[in-house]
């Protein structure tokens, strides 16, 4: 079953200012700032108390089938969620 | 400061003046340009004991075969010329970019932001936008309507307080704005007034102050901020936004931003999260003055 998780450090390596239903979030490693929309704030907050199982976070997100990948894609591409088993 | 004297300054030693947190060393042996510093930095201290200065800057007019033939000004800071020369007759709007560039080039314990900013009360409208979206025309009709205009260029943040400083600089006009200031505001002085330059005809429109009103760096606390875009003919819409995409524009129009790293982070954050946030279309002034007005309350 695959599992998402917020990286090692997380805390330590971003910083996240959740304004409004959005977020932005200043990455210390590489001083980029990015926007983060409410479903994504939303799964980071999910994951705040530790990995969750992929299947339960996209039926709690109420994403259209598709944008939950997207959005699992990105956060994993800006280094803040990382994919656990298959 | 009566012409004369200060057209002595400027030659030798030169004018220092206080610019918001800054001081500035003005020289020009050009007469036309004296008596433009003089009407457009009127209203600010004229630091008469100063030694060292933040600007030591310079317009002077080129030598030569160019000193009678299509004649250029030059611009100075601290001797060295960051531009290339222009035509004589924009020394006065050279004058006013060279000085934006020295902030904008230099001040990094600031944040600073390319955005007009005015002020009411103590608290401050920032409308952070790139050049040609009516910000300018826009912050020179608010001027007049009982805002102080701080500048309709530059933002300057103070990543420690938060507040934004003063810099009572005079509006940049291009074309079609310069004929609504004059038809709108016929006592208001237009200074400087260029034609054929990169932007078209330019003008600078002298911020609406008493002669010596400006006697320290004043601040204000930013609470309003509006992202403005003029659209020829456009119905007036001002709409709430969430702070995180005004925080994007205000990072957007930070010069300085990357340099700051977490410091401008975090003070862009502290700007947005006690402001209320807006998107500005507006084809018509006078709708838009309304609009603003209903939404600050000023």
């Amino acid at each position: 079953m695959s599992v998402l998780a917020r990286v090692p450090a997380f805390d330590r390596l971003f910083l996240v200012r959740v304004l409004d239903d959005e977020a932005v979030v200043f990455d210390q490693t590489s001083g980029d700032t990015h926007l983060l929309s409410a479903p994504a704030v939303s799964l980071l907050q999910r994951l705040d108390d530790g990995a969750r199982g992929r299947a339960e976070l996209e039926a709690g997100s109420k994403l259209p089938p598709g944008e939950f990948e997207s959005l699992v894609e990105r956060l994993a591409q800006l280094g803040m969620i990382e994919v656990c088993g298959s | 400061m009566p012409v004369e004297q200060c057209r002595a300054m400027l030659v030798a030693p030169g004018l220092v003046l206080g610019i918001g947190p800054f001081t500035a060393r003005i020289r020009t042996p050009i007469r036309a340009l004296a008596e433009d510093v003089r009407a457009i930095y009127g209203a600010h201290e004229v630091l008469r004991d100063a030694t060292a200065v933040d600007f030591d800057v310079a317009v002077r007019p080129s030598r030569g075969l160019r000193g009678y033939w299509r004649p250029q000004a030059r611009f100075f800071s601290d001797g060295q010329e960051p531009f290339h020369p222009l035509p004589l007759d924009q020394a006065a709007p050279f004058l006013e970019w060279g000085l934006n560039w020295c902030i904008a080039a230099h001040a990094h314990d600031l944040l600073v932001l390319h955005a007009a900013v005015l002020a009411r009360g103590g608290r401050a409208l920032l409308m952070p936008a790139p050049s040609g979206s009516g910000k300018s025309t826009l912050a020179a009709a608010l001027a007049h309507a009982g805002w102080r205009l701080y500048s309709d260029e530059l933002a300057l943040i103070d990543p420690s307080s938060g507040r934004v400083f003063a810099l009572d600089r005079a509006a940049n006009l291009k074309n079609a704005a310069i004929d609504l200031v004059r038809r709108r505001f016929p006592k208001t002085p237009l200074r400087g007034i260029a034609r054929n330059t990169s932007k078209g005809t330019v003008a600078l429109m002298c911020p609406p102050l008493e002669p010596g009103a400006v006697a320290d760096a004043s601040e204000a606390v930013p609470a309003w901020v509006i992202l403005p875009r003029w659209i020829e003919g456009a119905a007036t819409d001002l709409l709430p936004i969430g702070r995180a995409q005004a925080f994007l524009q205000l990072a957007d129009n930070a010069m300085n931003y990357s340099i700051h790293g977490r410091r401008g982070f975090e003070a862009l954050c502290r700007t947005v999260a006690d402001a209320a946030c807006f998107t500005l279309i507006y084809g018509d002034i006078d709708e838009a003055m309304a609009a603003i007005a209903r939404r600050t309350g000023c």
